[in-house]
């Protein structure tokens, strides 16, 4: 019964990451824009089908932030590089600007960003099953460990 | 067109919905709203109730916190106030603990920890549930709040005929076993890896047997306590659960997996 994360469906406006920082940034980070560039295969409509999505896909960003304990529940762009529907790279254009720690040493790592994008991406594969999930129910987990849950993957697809 | 059996609506069928959503960090978790309401007008007025209801939720960690020794929760239980002197909140947390602890035949006992009264093990979901009313009681009756994996859901989505609750694997916390249906309800999972806090049996020794229980309530409070209690029984809890709930899903240190009839009529296998 475990569902398998196979070809994952890219939207547009999907890929985000986690900032933790003890205060909120002061300028938001320079945006760098990459075309998506769909594979020809791809109709007219929005979505590639999962066995043909090749190209770069670029995020939108979103923001959203919890003061109250200190976090900062926030966004980067990350771009995906796809082929025949398989990830094969992640970056991320914008980092977190320099000096922006918040003095805690809570700059994420760009392996715990690009961790968290693959957990969007996954609530993309949840999306895209038989059955419509919202949400998750599971052991009761640490703020910390929630921003690599399930549960905040698909709260941040949902916006 | 909309199928009650099916878990989707096809795109066509789908009304005009707004959409609220919000992540509030308290009590050690994650709290994430999700109203649905027809009408951006009514945005501000979902918007100011989640706010209510965030401020309910901090002030439930205040005054019941285990981890500060001035809230009134750890003031009770060292006797530094009687039970009279405390908000109605904490006399009504109290009276609920007896309650389940009768209910569950000891199984949950907000007593019987080291460190004195302890209602940890209801007040997330009580408070969650709480929260749930108070968006109901304002008019945004279409709505699922998830407490740190305590959820309470009423109404259903403008994109399913249900909201859909996965649930997490026990050895796997990035993948889900199933889905399944809330409606006008609450869902509670007690597993061994919350938060780190071993859920204890009367003789002082860890449950180890079951790695989690999930229940379907009515009330997210019943469904919180059930399930951590029946997570303390181990391998006593299927008889139990088959007796005192409808809806019920156990998952065992060896993965075995068991569901009441009920849970299986409203639960999808995923994969």
């Amino acid at each position: 019964m475990r569902r398998t994360i196979i070809a994952l469906v890219l939207t547009a406006a999907v890929l985000v990451g986690v900032l933790l920082y003890r205060s909120p940034p002061v300028s938001a980070p320079a945006v760098k824009q990459i075309a998506p560039s769909p594979s020809p295969a791809a109709s007219s409509a929005a979505q590639p089908s999962p066995a043909a999505a090749t190209g770069m896909f670029t995020g939108t960003r979103v923001q959203a932030y919890q003061r109250k304990m200190g976090y900062v529940f926030g966004d980067v762009q990350v771009v995906v590089t796809m082929r025949s529907g398989r990830i094969v790279t992640i970056a991320t254009p914008i980092a977190p600007p320099d000096g922006d720690t918040g003095g805690a040493g809570t700059r994420p790592t760009t392996q715990s960003i690009t961790a968290y994008a693959m957990i969007l991406l996954k609530s993309e594969a949840i999306s895209a099953q038989s059955a419509q999930i919202h949400t998750v129910s599971g052991a009761t987990y640490t703020s910390d460990a929630f921003i690599s849950s399930l549960q905040a993957a698909l709260h941040l697809a949902g916006r | 067109m909309t199928d009650p059996t099916s878990w989707r609506i096809s795109p066509s069928a789908l009304p005009e919905e707004s959409r609220l959503t919000h992540v509030e960090f308290v009590m050690g978790t994650a709290v994430t709203f999700d109203l649905r309401f027809t009408g951006d007008q009514l945005r501000d007025a979902a918007d100011a109730v989640v706010r209510e209801a965030c401020e309910w939720l901090h002030w439930v960690d205040t005054t019941f916190t285990t981890y500060n020794d001035a809230s009134w929760v750890r003031r009770l239980s060292r006797g530094e106030v009687l039970i009279d002197e405390c908000p109605k909140q904490v006399q009504d947390v109290v009276d609920l603990c007896a309650r389940y602890r009768d209910e569950t035949d000891g199984w949950f006992d907000p007593w019987a920890g080291p460190a004195g009264f302890d209602p940890s093990g209801l007040v997330k979901g009580w408070s969650v549930q709480a929260a749930s009313n108070l968006l109901t009681s304002r008019g945004f009756g279409r709505h699922c709040v998830n407490g740190g994996g305590d959820v309470a859901a009423r109404g259903r989505p403008g994109d399913a005929p249900s909201w859909g609750i996965g649930i997490v694997d026990p050895f796997d916390n990035q993948s889900l076993l199933l889905a399944v249906r809330a409606i006008d309800g609450a869902v509670a999972t007690s597993g061994v890896a919350e938060r780190g806090r071993h859920v204890w049996r009367r003789d002082g020794t860890p449950a180890t047997e079951l790695a989690s229980v999930t229940v379907l309530d009515p009330d997210l409070t019943r469904a919180d306590v059930f399930a951590t209690a029946a997570l303390a029984m181990g391998d006593e809890a299927r008889d139990w659960l088959s007796a005192h709930v409808a809806a019920a899903y156990v998952i065992d240190a060896e993965r075995s997996e068991w569901m009441t009839d009920g849970f299986a009529a409203r639960s999808q296998p995923l994969g």
